[in-house]
């Protein structure tokens, strides 16, 4: 799985939360500290493993439970238009 | 362990966080003054000073980026007149900014309209004054203009762009307003009504008798649509007055998360205030918006500085405008004159639970009301 950015969106942060707007303006998601360092990391195409590798340097966290955690967070992102996300790349 | 916060809460926690740790959340950015329009109402004043160029307006927009601004409204004049402008849009998206634009629409065309679409424009606010040809021309004083807008309209929202039409509300108008809306809501478009009429920037009053009459605006008022709008709204200034959280708070964003910079690169209250805390062509954005003296009194000030307003018994119905105070008044603590009528009209309406009666406006145009005990010295421009 490698995902990005949905280039549509609008972001900043505020106090180490990101403020992320969907494609179209309406609401506002926001983003707590780790969903946050992920956020900036995938500016650019990242893949699960570099994002969990990541997180692992970053946060006190086993690879297992950051990867599970990671993974939700991905398709949580992903249904809501904030990424772009392919299933099928290595 | 990594969380998503349900987007309701999450604007309302955006919005504070930048208040508190202030954050120029939204600017409105003033890209020209010139225009293709002469409405009548307009309070901006024409000049022939050298606008920012695309490589200014590049500049200050990395500028706001970096001070956190996430909401850009462009505004002019008609920012349609810049040939530029969709370079400034490419470069506000490439940025990440929310984009929405401020236009009457005559310029645009299919090639405008698609790029609007293309970029990502979350919403672009159309000005209307009329549901008709006759009065809409009567204000921008350009016959044509009315029909050139509506298709634009129509072209926009066939592109899929968000349309919301901005009607201000005077004296040639007013009575249309049922029309204006049925008109937005056939077009496809979000109506929003306004019924401030703000006084010339240089501190002229002349626009002044563009303002509605008192039964024209209490009748605006009773329409059941409008009055339960203003209702929830005064309902919730008198739970926030009963626990002195009204007096606590600022009279608006202005300087707290929101200021407009204007054709010249001046780092402005508001559009509506005109105290400038400087000029982006000799500082930074940030170094202005930190620094600014003149900023940081509009900063300030709470609603309970304000000597007549904390007292008035009129304060939950009041929707008053700082500038407003500060052009027409003279002081950035009086009362809006012009902000104490609509109040006054307002809370006859809402005990009435409709339309007054015309003992009642009477009294009203009779009484005194709170701005018309204020100073009524002109400001002087910062």
């Amino acid at each position: 799985m490698r995902f990005v950015q949905n280039p549509q969106t609008a972001w900043r942060v505020l106090e180490g939360h990101a403020f992320v707007v969907p494609e179209g303006g309406a609401g506002v998601v926001e983003l707590d500290e780790v969903g946050t360092f992920i956020w900036q990391l995938i500016t650019s195409e990242c893949s699960l493993d570099d994002v969990v590798e990541h997180i692992c340097a970053e946060f006190e966290v086993e690879p297992d439970r950051a990867r599970e955690d990671c993974v939700a967070f991905v398709r949580d992102l992903g249904g809501r238009g904030l990424l772009v996300i392919r299933e099928d790349a290595l | 362990m990594i969380s998503c916060a349900t987007p309701a809460g999450a604007a309302q926690r955006m919005t504070s966080t930048a208040t508190r740790a202030n954050v120029p959340l939204a600017v409105l950015f003033q890209i020209t003054n010139r225009c293709n329009l002469d409405c009548v109402h307009c309070y901006q004043v024409r000049d022939q000073e050298r606008e920012l160029s695309l490589d200014e307006i590049a500049r200050i927009l990395a500028e706001l980026s970096q001070a956190g601004t996430l909401y850009l409204s462009l505004t002019g004049g008609e920012p349609f007149v810049r040939p530029d402008l969709r370079a400034i849009v490419e470069q506000a998206r490439r940025l990440r900014f929310v984009v929405s634009i401020k236009t009457n629409a005559v310029l645009l065309g299919e090639e405008e309209m698609a790029w609007l679409s293309d970029l990502g424009v979350v919403q672009v606010d159309v000005s209307v004054y009329g549901p008709t040809a006759a009065v809409h021309d009567r204000v921008t004083k350009h016959p044509g203009s009315f029909v050139a807008t509506l298709a634009a309209i129509g072209g926009l929202r066939a592109a899929g762009v968000n349309v919301q039409m901005a009607i201000p509300l005077m004296r040639t108008n007013i009575e249309a307003f049922e029309d204006l809306l049925g008109l937005a809501r056939r077009l496809g478009c979000r109506p929003t009504f306004d019924p401030q009429i703000s006084v010339k920037e240089d501190c002229n009053r002349g626009l002044a008798r563009l303002r509605s009459h008192d039964d024209a605006m209490a009748r605006f008022f009773s329409h059941p649509e409008v009055i339960e709008s203003y209702r929830a709204e005064v309902e919730h200034r008198h739970e926030a007055a009963r626990t002195g959280a009204l007096l606590r708070s600022h009279p608006c964003g202005s300087c707290h998360n929101f200021c407009h910079i204007d054709h010249l690169g001046r780092v402005r209250a508001c559009n509506a205030l005109p105290i400038i805390g400087g000029s982006l062509r000799e500082r930074s954005f940030t170094e202005i918006w930190r620094d600014s003296e003149e900023l940081a009194t509009v900063r300030r000030v709470r609603v309970g500085d304000l000597p007549i307003c904390r007292e008035c018994e009129l304060i939950t119905y009041c929707t008053r405008c700082q500038g407003d105070a500060y052009l027409e008044a003279g002081d950035l603590l009086a009362p809006s004159p012009d902000a104490c009528r609509r109040a006054a009209l307002l809370r006859a309406v809402l005990d009435k639970g409709g339309m007054p009666d015309a003992a009642t406006l009477a009294g009203l145009a009779q009484a005194p009301l709170p701005g018309q005990r204020a100073r009524t010295h002109l400001p002087v421009l910062l």
